[in-house]
């Protein structure tokens, strides 16, 4: 049982070095006939060499200060005013549920609505951590193993601190600017309720932005396996994605002081916003093309 | 000028000649001077090695033992044999007259 366990460890571990080294790796471990234990051992020591070793160059500290970190910081916003905006919804039905409403036909209509709102609400923010991900580990290839970890330890810390603290910051920024009132929060019922004001943005940034993000980065990685005009393509739209994502958070415009409203109402910029959803038509290409691939091949062996 | 543990790799690979690759340096490492040398180690001193133009590495052919995967092989170019050269000279030189060089213990 721990001998699997620590095969499959190895087998993991070894994954994510490069496919030459790997083999020679895998191939070293089978000769020198070191135990489950031992080459897990050792496959971590030589990982952990190889990622601290990467930190000797400038690329990993550019990457990390200039994508990972103001990355997790925007995502953690918009996970945070998801999870909100979610709540509201949620605390609405599951903690105000009345039978009764079930016949009122009005009750559907809005139910459905609301549910449409908070779907997209939600996809959108699966596809921006996703491709944020996607860019990180394009970017750099070798760092994957240590990306991974820094941009999960940033959202984490982005979700327990930095989102609280920009929302604080935000509204005091709002009254000392432009003079708006401390408005009493007209949903305080929901975040009275300590679910929805400390469990729920949490299991939104969990689900919605960490998960993805972190399945993100090694599809990154795998960008440079496709032909050059297909990887142009994937960037651009990685890089549209995330930058519609930016600017359709208002705070940008209200601190740069340009009136948003103009920009969002013309049909180009609403066009350009179905672009967020991309990564869903492009995993949807890539599992088409692999069960394509598998029906040829079931196909030769039947024949 | 090489460090410790590069010297080290650079001597056992010249020893094994034409048979120098990974699992082999780390058992002449071991069995010589009886410490252990870890695959991490091994192979991120070898980049180094590799870098600096002290050795030349390529993929050698798979072998059954290894489950038909290849082995990194390690050739030290003539480069790292002036290199060796070079510390082995500076450590024999520097450790003149100091108590513990093996004549002096020998006298002693």
């Amino acid at each position: 049982m721990t001998t699997s366990l620590t095969s499959r460890l190895v087998d993991v571990l070894t994954e994510i070095l490069d496919l030459e080294e790997r083999e020679i790796v895998r191939g070293d471990i089978e000769e020198s006939g070191a135990t489950g234990n031992q080459a897990a051992r050792e496959v971590f020591g030589l990982l952990v060499r190889r990622q601290l070793d990467q930190w000797t160059h400038w690329q990993p500290w550019i990457t990390f200060s200039a994508l990972i970190l103001p990355l997790a910081f925007v995502l953690s916003i918009v996970s945070e005013r998801t999870a909100r905006g979610s709540s509201v919804y949620l605390w609405m039905y599951a903690n105000n549920w009345h039978w009764s409403d079930v016949q009122n036909a009005g009750f559907w209509r809005v139910l459905g609505e609301s549910t449409l709102l908070v779907l997209t609400g939600q996809l959108a923010l699966v596809c921006g951590a996703w491709s944020g991900g996607f860019l990180i580990g394009a970017i750099s290839r070798k760092m994957v193993f240590t990306n991974s970890l820094l941009l999960a330890l940033m959202l984490l810390l982005g979700a327990a601190v930095g989102a609280p603290l920009y929302e604080e910051f935000y509204s005091q920024y709002l009254h000392r600017s432009f003079g708006m009132p401390f408005f009493p929060d007209p949903n305080a019922p929901v975040f009275d309720v300590a679910f929805y004001r400390q469990a729920f943005p949490l299991i939104v940034q969990g689900a919605f932005v960490v998960i993805p993000a972190l399945w993100g980065i090694p599809r990154g990685a795998g960008l440079a396996d496709f032909s050059r005009p297909i990887r142009i393509l994937l960037w651009t739209a990685a890089m549209v994605s995330l930058t519609v994502m930016l600017a359709q958070d208002q705070d940008l415009w209200i601190f740069l002081r340009v009136p948003m409203r103009p920009v969002f109402t013309q049909r180009w910029m609403q066009l350009l916003q179905i672009t967020v959803y991309w990564p869903t038509l492009y995993l949807g290409a890539l599992a088409i093309g692999r069960f394509r691939k598998t029906t040829a091949v079931e196909g030769e062996y039947i024949r | 000028m090489l460090g410790e543990f590069e010297y080290l790799m650079l001597t056992a690979a010249a020893r094994l000649g034409e048979g120098a690759y990974g699992v082999s340096i780390r058992q002449e490492i071991e069995s010589t001077i009886g410490r252990s040398c870890s695959m991490g180690s091994l192979y991120t001193t070898l980049d180094r090695l590799e870098k600096k133009g002290f050795v030349k590495t390529w993929l050698g052919d798979p072998t059954p033992q290894r489950g038909g995967r290849p082995k990194r092989m390690v050739q030290v170019t003539v480069k790292g044999i002036q290199a060796a050269r070079d510390f082995y000279i500076a450590i024999t030189r520097v450790t003149r007259g100091a108590s513990w060089e093996i004549n002096r213990i020998a006298i002693q």
